[in-house]
């Protein structure tokens, strides 16, 4: 029943599917326009159900979060194709996430949560609570700054885009504040091929691996190495570091791999801690359009 | 393009000068269903699954491995806003009937796509549709009728020449979650339908509806509704009235028995099954079904106490074929569980099951078929998720297998990806006043993108046995089609329609639609002339080969 479902809602609700919140072939059924969930009137609670939890049902919230939530939001809450959700309900409060779950953000891709009832996001909700002081946090101790001028002087830019200015290799950092903690920039300055974040490019690659440094070889002993930008089954496009498009029939190739763990993006781990402390301090300002 | 007009010119004029009658649609009879996609006029596809063996096999091959390079768009139809197409169109003499989400059916002239006639029933706005999308697969034809499921659960009988309804009647209550998606099957005067929303909590059954009033004629439930009946103690302390086993994919028919065969879905809740400790009949399962009576003849339960939501629903195919050097009247289903069967369809004795797909939660199956699962702690679902292969989508979904009588083959689209399975702790009620699939029974994690693969498999239809694998890049959701002309069609993620050669799977076309493929290719000939049709986002696209 679920599975017939799924299929079509992938098909017109592209986005909200590939976000796939919790992906029963039927919550994607359910992330349609017009579907149920969104027609039901917002349940407000008199009291916040998340005052007095106990620790187990606390626990049990996290357990939810990580099967419900953890695909989008990553297992610790810290970001991944959503947002990192630390702090956020100090941020916005405890209806506004119970709300998010039981019913999704209209234009956006968060969609309804199909498999947590009232009584569990309520639980998710309580655990999400616990993690503004925990590790992964929106604070960071650095000078944003001393950040913004290594920024500039290591040539992130040429790379990397703010506000409309810079580099379009890597991903854009404009809002990188509000989607990711400083725990996973600080990993990434250090090893960035070890998570990198998923395709940005095309909706419907959302949730495949971004940024995959891939190298081909043609028949006639060609080699090109980028990073790609699309794949079917008869051809695969690279995007070279000079930003240029280099499509190929598969039939013409001799070999494609996917160097999985390598990235265009050298390694900052020999900057000092304090430096590195003050680029993400930095980075974690860059908060979007609001 | 020239001859098919010079041939509607001279069928006009052929028109003007005879009897209205003479030119009329010829009305679909039982026989003609028998022989659809076949001799004697295998240009008409009379039927959900191409034939009522559900081979998805046509006999025509004026497009054949030769010049299958040469293929063309003859035409696009486009639906507009109405979402994607998982329809697969019927057509008979000329007439193409194909259907948009949610239950609107649309008559086009087959040879140009022109628009001849849509009709689409009044819906209630409060539309109950939990754990499904608002779908539609097809129609059925028989006489000069069209009969169409709707997503609020009735069976509607529309005139073929006019679109007009002739009369709609209730197969269940929508607002306890019963929504009907897939097609109806008509067969000797009868229509059998199924029903969807075991996610809801809806208790399934298959009814038998009389073609020219809509009369129920039978109807077979396959879940207990009371202590007394067969199967009530595979479920423990009365966990059946949850229900679940619904039966929202086509089945299958053999005329010569009278039989009808039908897969069932999961049991409810879904994805947490310590409350129906058992084997939970007769969900996940195969029956065979006599086509008079409604009466069981026998099952065969795949997967016992279900908690992945692996439906058993696939399309059912019925072939006839040498086992052990011996004759043998053979059903074969790729089960969502990854595992192919092979039954003897006369009794449903186990004779052949082997993976299809990746699969990590049986050792194998028994001399019966059963599964030999591996221990529940490492297998079913958990509040954190358990990592297990087939995914929530499965080895193979609702999309369509086909067999090839010319090469003995059959054609699945297989899914090697896993998921995190995760345990929720539901709260079922009649038309899950909970308001969440499963009554909040869990969900799963997917696999995305480079670990969610699917490739075409041709197996031995016999022992299962891979022959050959054409690997498509992403997760896949389209049907296959086998052709005489020695051809496979299906489709990748990425909206690439393709032909293979059905003997060895080398890819001989493609053609990239522009959006994914989320229905079931098949094909059909007007004026001597072969089209291929599938859909691609909301447009059917219609091939053929020029041939001016």
């Amino acid at each position: 029943m679920s599975k017939l479902s799924w299929v079509g809602a992938a098909g017109i609700l592209a986005l909200a599917v590939a976000w796939g919140v919790v992906r029963t072939p039927s919550a994607h059924a359910q992330e349609g326009p017009g579907a149920e969930a969104s027609q039901q009137t917002h349940a407000v609670a008199k009291t916040d159900p998340t005052e007095n939890m106990t620790p187990a049902e606390i626990e049990s919230g996290k357990l939810n979060f990580q099967g419900s939530c953890g695909e989008c939001h990553g297992v610790d809450a810290s970001g991944g194709v959503g947002p990192n959700l630390h702090g956020v309900v100090q941020a916005h409060g405890v209806q506004f996430v119970f709300n998010a779950i039981r019913y999704g953000i209209p234009g956006t891709a968060m969609a309804p949560v199909s498999s947590l009832n009232d009584k569990r996001a309520w639980q998710v909700v309580g655990y999400l609570k616990t993690l503004h002081a925990a590790p992964g946090s929106m604070t960071v101790n650095g000078d944003p700054a001393t950040g913004k001028q290594l920024y500039e002087q290591n040539g992130c830019s040429m790379c990397h885009e703010i506000d409309g200015k810079g580099g379009a290799v890597g991903p854009a950092l404009t809002g990188i504040g509000s989607m990711r903690s400083p725990d996973y920039l600080e990993q990434v300055l250090i090893d960035p091929a070890k998570n990198p974040p998923p395709d940005p490019a095309v909706p419907d690659r959302r949730m495949w691996t971004g940024y995959v440094l891939t190298k081909v070889v043609t028949k006639d002993g060609k080699t090109f190495i980028g990073s790609r930008v699309n794949e079917d089954t008869f051809t695969i496009t690279l995007r070279d570091m000079a930003g240029n498009y280099h499509t190929f029939y598969k039939t013409n190739l001799q070999s494609i791999d996917k160097e999985i763990g390598k990235s265009f993006m050298p390694s900052f781990s020999h900057l000092s801690q304090t430096q590195r402390n003050d680029l993400v301090a930095y980075l974690m300002t860059l908060k979007g359009a609001q | 393009m020239k001859i098919v007009r010079r041939i509607i010119v001279s069928l006009g004029a052929l028109a003007l000068l005879l009897p209205a009658a003479c030119f009329a649609q010829k009305p679909v009879t039982f026989e003609d269903i028998v022989h659809s996609a076949a001799a004697p006029d295998p240009g008409n596809w009379l039927t959900y699954g191409g034939n009522l063996a559900a081979q998805r096999f046509s006999e025509l091959k004026q497009i054949n491995t030769d010049n299958v390079k040469s293929l063309k768009v003859a035409w696009v139809y486009q639906l507009g806003g109405r979402g994607v197409i998982e329809s697969v169109p019927l057509v008979n003499d000329g007439i193409m009937y194909v259907t948009a989400p949610p239950s609107t059916v649309v008559a086009l002239d087959a040879r140009t796509g022109k628009e001849l006639w849509q009709f689409s029933p009044e819906l209630p706005r409060d539309l109950v549709t939990i754990g499904l999308f608002p779908t539609n697969r097809g129609v059925a034809l028989l006489g000069n009728n069209v009969y169409l499921n709707t997503i609020d659960a009735h069976l509607v009988c529309i005139d073929a020449k006019t679109g007009r309804e002739k009369w709609s009647v209730e197969v269940a209550d929508n607002k306890k979650g019963f929504a009907d998606t897939g097609a109806p099957l008509a067969i000797n005067g009868k229509i059998i339908v199924g029903v969807g929303g075991g996610e809801a909590g809806a208790h399934g059954f298959l009814s038998a509806y009389d073609a020219s009033d809509g009369k129920l004629l039978w109807r077979l439930y396959t879940v207990p509704r009371s202590p007394e009946d067969p199967g009530a103690n595979t479920w423990a302390n009365g966990s059946w009235i949850n229900g679940g086993g619904t039966t929202w994919n086509t089945g299958s028919y053999d005329p010569e028995t009278n039989t009808i065969y039908w897969g069932t879905g999961n049991p409810a809740p879904d994805w947490n099954g310590t409350g129906r400790m058992g084997d939970n009949l007769f969900t996940c399962s195969l029956l065979a079904i006599d086509a008079n009576t409604g009466k069981m003849k026998w099952y065969f339960q795949f997967t016992p106490h279900e908690v992945h939501d692996w439906d058993s629903s696939e399309p059912p195919i019925l072939f006839d074929a040498k086992v052990d050097g011996k004759m043998r009247k053979l059903v074969a289903l790729a089960n969502r569980n990854a595992f192919y069967y092979v039954l003897d369809r006369t009794n449903g004795r186990f004779i052949t099951g082997v993976p299809f797909a990746k699969q990590t939660w049986a050792k194998g199956l028994d001399k019966n078929g059963r599964p030999i699962k591996y221990p529940a702690k490492d297998i079913d679902p958990s509040p954190q998720g358990t990592l297990v292969y087939p995914s929530l989508t499965g080895g193979v979904n609702w999309t369509s297998p086909c067999y090839s009588p010319l090469t003995g083959l059959f054609y699945v689209n297989a899914r090697d990806a896993g998921a995190w399975y995760i345990q929720g702790e539901p709260e079922m009620a009649p038309g899950n006043s909970v308001g969440v699939v499963g009554g909040g029974g869990g969900g799963g994690r997917f696999m995305v993108g480079d670990q969610d693969t699917t490739s075409i498999r041709a197996l031995d239809a016999v022992t299962g046995k891979r022959v050959w694998q054409f690997p498509m890049t992403g997760d896949s959701w389209t049907g296959v089609l086998a052709t005489a002309g020695n051809l496979v069609f299906s489709a990748d993620a990425e909206g690439n329609f393709f032909a293979l050669n059905a003997t060895n799977g080398d890819p001989l076309w493609h053609l990239e639609l522009g959006s994914a493929l989320r229905s079931n290719p098949m094909t059909y000939a007007v004026d001597g002339r072969q089209y291929i049709a599938d859909s691609s986002g909301n447009s059917l696209f219609v091939f053929d080969i020029p041939q001016d």
